[in-house]
């Protein structure tokens, strides 16, 4: 694990960032790391502090949701794709666990500096919280999916 | 578009053939596949997504896409959930017992256009059945086709059809088969999400793909918004639709989607199609 921050040319061919152009990028930069974790390793957990915004580099992480019966995951995310929202707006608490499913690969943002550094910059804010609503309304779109069941013809063995 | 390839035997398309029923297997609970070896000796020929009737005595006939490999001239293979009347006849047959079968109908997967380049196969839930035949074509001629990619959805672990060719088809080299399902306890060790979600993780040049999609409705409409978003041609995204066919030789009208008849213009269709025809309220 490096605290050294990830160089601007490394983070801007993140899918997160394709539409953010390299001066953006850079104002960013300075607040991330790349960080690793072995298979099983629990990334956070669900009333946490949402103090971190992650992207998956390589691996796959689980989000489930921890019960007193059994957990059950709603979402695995995998290369390329951002982990966590609950930094964005108060509580600042994660609602969901992150594992990771195999070994992985993140780029971990420092949260709070994200958003300060959104309310100091209008354009930066503009885009980040842009990028941040379409991954809100992709789990969103995806949650609608599977609550509509849609392979509920299926029977189980 | 491919055009449609019906054989019809030699009394006519509408008179069944007899064939035997040598193995069932229960794939899920509610889900068979029956193992049919022609009474006369002489194997229908079919393309891949290409449909028989399977006419259960004393009960009916339904249409059933063909899930085994084209190649094979000893037996079809037809993939059944045990949902109406007839299917549920079906799945009391016994090895031995005596089906007729009408066909093949229809247009099959575009097996010849997607030759020379990277395929793209996604199935939902059942919706893998019609898709294996393609899954065993690209099998038998790996060599004439680029990346290949699968990705399955399901509901949950417990739900996968075909889960032993699925560890197969995943433990090989050059197929790259992606599995995912709508919830799953911290067990499960693969995807869990959407069938769409698969697509960016997976290899394949959408300048050169050929994608061919099977499953519930919205499924096939997400997924194929997805494809053409990454810039697979929409000409090059193959559905298949299902509606009920009876005579399954465009005369009824049964299976009529707009001004579409699944059993002789389908019941795969290139996107361009039959997106429009997706967005009609009960059609």
């Amino acid at each position: 694990m490096s605290n050294d921050s990830v160089p601007i040319e490394e983070l801007a061919t993140e899918r997160f960032f394709r539409d953010f152009d390299a001066a953006d990028v850079a104002k960013l930069a300075p607040h991330s790391r790349l960080i690793s974790y072995t298979e099983g390793t629990t990334i956070f957990r669900a009333s946490g502090a949402a103090d971190r915004f992650y992207l998956v580099r390589t691996g796959r992480v689980a989000l489930f949701l921890p019960s007193l019966q059994e957990d059950v995951i709603v979402q695995t995310l995998g290369p390329g794709e951002a982990l966590g929202f609950s930094w964005l707006a108060p509580p600042h608490l994660w609602r969901f666990s992150a594992t990771a499913t195999s070994d992985i690969e993140l780029i971990e943002f420092d949260a709070a500096a994200l958003r300060q550094a959104a309310i100091v910059d209008r354009q930066l804010h503009d885009l980040l919280m842009t990028r941040m609503f379409d991954v809100v309304a992709r789990r969103l779109e995806a949650t609608r999916m599977q609550l509509l069941d849609i392979y509920s013809d299926q029977r189980p063995k | 578009m491919t055009s449609a390839v019906t054989t019809p035997t030699a009394a006519g398309p509408m008179v069944p053939v007899p064939y035997r029923v040598a193995h069932i297997h229960w794939e899920l609970s509610d889900t068979y596949t029956l193992t049919l070896t022609p009474e006369s000796g002489a194997n229908m020929s079919f393309e891949p997504g290409q449909v028989a009737m399977i006419y259960i005595l004393g009960a009916g006939e339904v249409p059933i896409s063909v899930s085994s490999s084209s190649r094979r001239d000893d037996a079809i293979q037809l993939t059944i959930r045990a949902g109406g009347y007839v299917t549920k006849a079906a799945a009391r047959l016994a090895a031995g017992d005596t089906v007729g079968i009408r066909g093949p109908f229809g247009v099959p997967w575009p097996m010849e256009q997607a030759r020379g380049g990277d395929v793209v196969v996604v199935a939902g839930g059942i919706g893998l059945a019609p898709l294996r035949s393609v899954i065993y074509e690209i099998l038998e001629d790996r060599h004439t086709f680029e990346d290949v990619s699968v990705a399955y959805g399901s509901r949950d672990p417990g739900f996968l059809l075909y889960e032993a060719e699925l560890h197969d088809w995943r433990s090989r080299f050059d197929l790259d088969v992606e599995i995912t399902v709508d919830r799953a306890p911290t067990s499960w060790r693969g995807d869990v999400g959407l069938v769409t979600d698969l697509l960016p993780r997976m290899e394949f040049d959408p300048a050169n793909a050929t994608a061919m999609i099977c499953g519930p409705e919205i499924m096939m409409k997400f997924v194929s918004r997805g494809l053409a978003d990454m810039g697979v041609d929409r000409e090059r995204i193959y559905l298949t639709m299902e509606r009920n066919m009876k005579c399954a030789i465009g005369l009824c009208g049964h299976c009529q989607l707009g001004p579409q008849f699944l059993c002789k213009d389908g019941p795969v269709f290139p996107l361009p199609v039959v997106e429009p025809l997706m967005e009609v309220e009960e059609l």
